[in-house]
């Protein structure tokens, strides 16, 4: 390899340079394993509402798949393909009468693509889950079949058509 | 303070870290669209190292910044022959080249129950460190803060030294620093480092906020974001770029009732400046004008 000054740069240090992430990175792909198990898990459906891009949502909160009544839980989301760019104040969801473990709040975004809800709680338990959502076109969130905890571990066993 | 505003002043400080990565490339005198990829670089390697490994978040932060300047010091090695639109592809692609290896990237295990680590396109949760430290958003904010101001001491030490003399000189013409007895494959070599550090310890940092990362977050709009943090600020002085972060999230959040337009907003900012001023707010011409006005009054 040359440089600018047309000085031979030395081989040795290229492989030194190049070497070691390939090597970090072939023994992280080998060794890989998935494991499934979590602790808190959400599991969220959207309902569009008659306002664009605003919808009324449901989410069931459990814990080791125990249903979590009177949760303190406030949510907010951001796309991933624009980190840091959408900072939305944190909406509180408010639990359903009647209904243990389920929470309800109304979601206003700023534009269609992939969000992803971000729950923070800070009662009885604290923890902060993430959840993604899909917004097409029509503005009808896909609604997930099934419960994701903060890892997302799971969504290997789900349709991949929603989250992709 | 308002949770909403700590957030956002955390948001603006994290992304002065890539601002400032896109920065250092940009003085000697290349673009770079791949800045994206070393942040995601350093956020993967704290999250593992804190969250996997449980090491303490220092080594966690500096293996971050030291995983980031290596891997930009293999893109400076593999991309030492090329320049201008040449380098910024090579940029462009080697970052979608490390987000498609962390697409496929698995690694993962249960602790307590919990699952931690890289999980291809789910990305690595659970990185428990804030909660772990009892850290609030507003703690946090200050220990962003504060890496952010000892980074910028270290920028300003160095602005004052003949290291950016060169480098500036580097960038603006190659040819005629080489003349002047100056390498430019090392002032390249050592800033594209240097900038991949940054990134490196911004993208650790945003790990630990965040809890969660993912591969998508390391797109190209997350490059384009802070390059153009940089281009708005200017090449004057490591300001310009916290210039361009804090004047366009801080307007983007002003305008908030605009909503999916804010972005178009965007778009039409950096277009009018890069029309009205090419060189950013605080140009190196600004900077030289303020140096000499200083000079004269005081002797």
């Amino acid at each position: 390899m040359k440089n600018n000054t047309g000085k031979r740069l030395s081989s040795g240090i290229t492989i030194f340079t190049l070497v070691p992430p390939f090597l970090l990175a072939l023994t992280l792909i080998m060794t890989a394993n998935n494991v499934h198990a979590n602790i808190a898990k959400t599991h969220t459906s959207c309902m569009p509402h008659d306002q664009p891009l605003s919808y009324t949502c449901k989410v069931n909160l459990s814990f080791q798949s125990k249903p979590v009544s009177n949760a303190e839980m406030s949510v907010s989301a951001e796309m991933p393909s624009m980190p840091m760019a959408h900072n939305m104040r944190q909406i509180i969801a408010m639990p359903v009468a009647d209904l243990v473990g389920q929470y309800e709040f109304f979601l206003v975004l700023e534009m269609v693509g992939d969000w992803r809800l971000i729950y923070n709680i800070s009662s009885p338990f604290i923890d902060r889950l993430h959840e993604p959502l899909i917004i097409g076109i029509s503005e009808k969130p896909k609604e997930h079949k099934s419960s994701h905890g903060h890892t997302m571990a799971d969504h290997s066993s789900v349709d991949t058509a929603d989250h992709n | 303070m308002d949770m909403y505003l700590a957030s956002v002043l955390t948001n603006m400080t994290l992304i002065a870290f890539l601002a400032l990565s896109a920065y250092l490339v940009l003085v000697v005198g290349e673009v770079s669209f791949g800045q994206q990829a070393f942040f995601g670089i350093g956020a993967y390697i704290t999250a593992s190292a804190t969250a996997l490994a449980g090491a303490h978040v220092f080594w966690g932060l500096l293996a971050g910044a030291i995983g980031g300047a290596s891997c930009a010091l293999v893109l400076g090695l593999l991309t030492i022959r090329l320049s201008g639109i040449y380098f910024a592809i090579s940029t462009l692609c080697f970052a979608e080249l490390l987000r498609f290896f962390l697409l496929h990237l698995r690694f993962t295990q249960s602790v307590d129950g919990r699952i931690i680590g890289p999980d291809g396109p789910e990305g690595f949760s659970n990185i428990r460190w804030i909660f772990e430290n009892n850290y609030q958003v507003t703690d946090f904010l200050l220990l962003a803060v504060t890496c952010l101001i000892i980074l910028l001491i270290v920028l300003f030490s160095l602005e004052r030294s003949p290291i950016m003399l060169g480098a500036r000189m580097v960038g603006n013409d190659p040819i005629l620093a080489q003349s002047q007895g100056l390498n430019p494959t090392r002032y390249r070599l050592s800033f594209i480092t240097l900038s991949g550090a940054v990134a490196g310890f911004g993208g650790g940092l945003f790990a630990l906020f965040n809890t969660h990362i993912e591969p998508a977050m390391f797109g190209v709009m997350l490059g384009i974001h802070g390059l153009a943090y940089a281009v708005i600020g200017g090449l004057g002085s490591a300001i310009g770029p916290l210039l361009g972060v804090f004047l366009d999230i801080g307007l983007l959040e002003s305008i908030r009732s605009l909503a999916a337009y804010r972005m178009i907003i965007f778009g039409g900012l950096v277009a009018l400046l890069l029309v009205f001023r090419p060189e950013g707010i605080i140009s190196p011409r600004l900077v030289s004008h303020l140096k000499s006005r200083w000079r004269n009054r005081h002797v």
